[in-house]
């Protein structure tokens, strides 16, 4: 199978008609309104010229850069020019106008407050977008070549709209007649179920499960063909993986992600950097919420390790999306750590850690429950309402926030039920045996009650980890670092395991070492050198 | 089930799931934990099509495979007003009170709903063989009668029990099998491959 280049070589210096275009001194004010300034005609004729010549570095560095830089000197307040506009510029190039909206509608929704007519109208244009390339035969795929991205981009930014506007629509309270009538007769706009069928479209037609299975004797039809199609495929597996964390699923957001091998060292998330950092930051959630808190912690780790060795190439404009999960990312491993007796993970991610979310894990620790919904609440995703608004209600409310309150609410039961332990774990550290009677006094609770928690013990320290193949793969192992039977009233603790990774800190100091050493070898040859000399 | 199939969020699917639902509760199906997710994740999309009936079933169904987390992957899909209210607010009680090891309280609160637990199958002799194993893996012997209480059983119906399940029952003493409380299971601390190559690398 053909497979167009994955771009990780740099990115070509840019021709001399984007410089002049990126740094020239007309602005948006020069232009008369309602024209399109002269600059933007040529950057949209150049732009639609690399785009029907599917030249994919010039649309990358498009996407990446000139875009960004255009908008910063001409449209920071405003729009960019509508399509109708745009069109005689472009001869009417219906496949190019598709996706020129699809970047129309990303500024307006980053930069301004779209209307609810803009709203249906990106949606519009993704339903057409998706439609052009898919409801299709497959031999007839569309021969566009898209730079990864913007793929990614695309679906992100389909994610992200459905999010707002989910939010949007139940937010009721202070909305007049005519926007309830505007929302009631619109009830197909932005509806979950399409969204998600589009997302599951997308992946059964690109074929891309069977293209990461690797097996050689599956089909390939002409989406398969693609990389396009396939880069595509994938992102809306991300996609769904997000979309499942939002509606509470953490069993299939774990699901969709079957095919897809987390530990590789290249695998395609690698391409896109936010597509990494969401990959990892939603699987990591779905894996806590599960209760998998080892593989969360894990997961989270890997992630947080993986971004401080990134650079961000072109795209600052990203940075401080990769700050924002960072700190999410850092909130919930300091979560994770806190509620098993696990303590393992690198003295970098540590590092981190103490320096983010230093204060808040240590109350964490000590048991503090509001810091753990500190720690949830900006960590956690901006769960939506997947179902339709009541606009018949006689009593106009605001529910939006009713979803993040929910799981919210159903963590906190968690947590809650774990926090007995870590008092009991401290008893019985100190014991080697123990009547139960005696244990309680020290508790202050009835002889029945401290059996309860010791049953809930048992149950809430044995979990499924993941031990390879896929996602949702594991063994049941207990991860208490005390364990304990009881023999009629008389609580027997088990040796205690020293919370120490002996294994970990010695290949880690070993490496170090080798490191000073070598580093230090090299200092004495290169004075040897000199001294030659 | 291919988390990737077609009609997967359509309205139209939830009357199948339903059925299904019913035929897995009366014990004339086996479980099928993507039915119940299903139905449940449908209920969210299309709230107007909630039935709390075919809900407490689903979640019931779930319930019976503790310890396997099934009602915690449910119970984050359903909205806090239907959670509240009963039916469903029955089932969530029951739940957190055998997750947090309540077991006399869970049978009392039980007795309060026999007519809604006797329509799911099974479901008293489920919660029986997951508390029992909890029991297993916390005690090496304990006394009968108190055995029966946390099971909802008589001393009689224990030793009918015991003898299935690998326990003995002899006089006023329950013994468990040693192996289940004393040989865990536990995560090892051993060297992986990638620490491995890292470790050969370093020191050759």
């Amino acid at each position: 199978r053909s497979t167009a280049p994955h771009p990780r070589t740099p990115t070509p210096q840019p021709t001399p008609l984007h410089s002049t275009m990126a740094e020239g001194s007309e602005t948006a004010a020069d232009a008369p309104s309602g024209e399109v300034p002269d600059v933007i005609q040529s950057f949209l004729q150049y732009f639609h010229k690399h785009f029907s010549e599917h030249n994919y570095y010039e649309l990358q560095t498009i996407c990446d850069s000139t875009f960004q830089q255009l908008t910063e000197r001409f449209f920071s307040a405003s729009p960019w020019p509508a399509a109708h506009l745009v069109a005689p510029l472009v001869d009417n190039d219906e496949v190019f106008l598709v996706f020129y909206n699809d970047l129309y509608y990303r500024h307006i929704y980053s930069r301004l407050q779209p209307t609810m007519d803009q709203r249906k109208s990106s949606w519009e244009n993704y339903n057409k977008l998706f439609s052009l390339l898919f409801d299709r035969e497959a031999s007839e795929a569309l021969p566009v070549v898209i730079p990864v991205s913007w793929l990614w981009d695309i679906v992100d930014e389909f994610i992200y709209q459905f999010q707002e506007f989910r939010q949007f629509s139940h937010k009721l309270k202070s909305r007049s007649d005519q926007e309830i009538e505007a929302l009631k007769s619109n009830l197909n706009l932005w509806n979950a179920p399409r969204v998600l069928e589009w997302l599951n479209t997308i992946v059964r037609k690109s074929e891309i499960v069977q293209h990461l299975s690797d097996s050689d004797d599956s089909p390939v039809s002409g989406f398969g063909n693609s990389n396009t199609y396939r880069m595509l495929g994938y992102y809306s597996i991300v996609g769904l993986l997000r979309l499942h964390c939002l509606s509470g699923d953490y069993y299939t957001a774990l699901r969709v992600l079957d095919s897809v091998d987390l530990s590789q060292k290249n695998g395609l998330f690698t391409s896109v950097l936010p597509c990494q950092t969401a990959l990892f930051y939603y699987t990591g959630f779905a894996y806590m919420m599960m209760r998998r808190y080892a593989d969360a912690i894990r997961i989270f780790s890997v992630s947080l390790t993986a971004i401080s060795r990134t650079d961000h190439g072109n795209r600052t404009y990203l940075y401080d999306q990769i700050v924002k999960r960072t700190e999410q990312m850092c909130n919930l491993l300091a979560v994770s750590l806190s509620l098993t007796a696990q303590r393992h993970v690198d003295e970098s991610v540590q590092g981190l850690l103490r320096e983010k979310v230093g204060d808040r894990w240590m109350r964490m620790q000590r048991g503090d429950i509001a810091a753990f919904e500190e720690a949830f609440s900006k960590g956690c995703p901006k769960f939506v309402n997947f179902g339709n608004a009541n606009y018949d209600a006689e009593e106009r409310v605001n529910r939006s926030h009713e979803p993040v309150k929910l799981q919210l609410r159903l963590f906190l039961n968690e947590v809650s039920q774990q926090l007995v332990l870590p008092t009991i774990r401290s008893y019985l550290k100190l014991y080697s045996t123990i009547p139960v009677s005696k244990l309680a006094r020290f508790l202050e609770v009835e002889d029945e009650v401290l059996r309860s928690h010791l049953y809930s013990y048992q149950y809430n320290t044995s979990s499924i980890v993941w031990e390879g193949g896929s996602a949702l793969d594991g063994t049941t192992l207990s991860s208490a670092d005390v364990d304990f039977y009881i023999e009629d009233d008389m609580i027997h603790v088990k040796d205690v395991k020293v919370d120490k990774n002996y294994v970990g800190t010695f290949s880690h100091l070993i490496s170090r070492f080798k490191g000073i050493s070598g580093a230090l070898e090299d200092g004495r040859r290169g004075r040897r050198h000199s001294n030659r000399r | 089930m291919d988390p990737f199939s077609a009609q997967r969020y359509e309205e139209s699917a939830i009357a199948g799931l339903e059925q299904a639902v019913a035929a897995q509760a009366a014990g004339s199906a086996t479980y099928d934990k993507d039915a119940v997710l299903a139905i449940i994740r449908l209920y969210a999309l299309y709230p107007h099509r909630l039935q709390g009936s075919v809900m407490v079933h689903a979640l019931g169904l779930a319930l019976k495979q503790l310890p396997t987390g099934d009602f915690h992957h449910c119970i984050h899909m359903i909205p806090d007003s239907v959670q509240s209210e009963e039916p469903v607010s029955v089932m969530v009680n029951m739940a957190a009170l055998l997750e947090s090891g309540a077991f006399c309280k869970f049978w009392e609160a039980a007795k309060q709903c026999r007519d809604l637990l006797n329509t799911i199958d099974g479901f008293d002799a489920s919660i029986r063989n997951f508390i029992l194993g909890v029991l297993k893996a916390t005690y090496t012997r304990a006394k009968a009668s108190y055995v029966a209480a946390l099971l909802d059983v008589s001393e009689g119906e224990l030793k009918a029990m015991a003898a299935a399940e690998g326990v003995q029952v002899e006089g006023d003493a329950v013994t468990f099998t040693a192996s289940d409380a004393q040989n865990r299971v536990r995560q090892p601390d051993l060297m992986n491959m990638p620490q491995l190559a890292k470790f050969l690398t370093t020191v050759s």
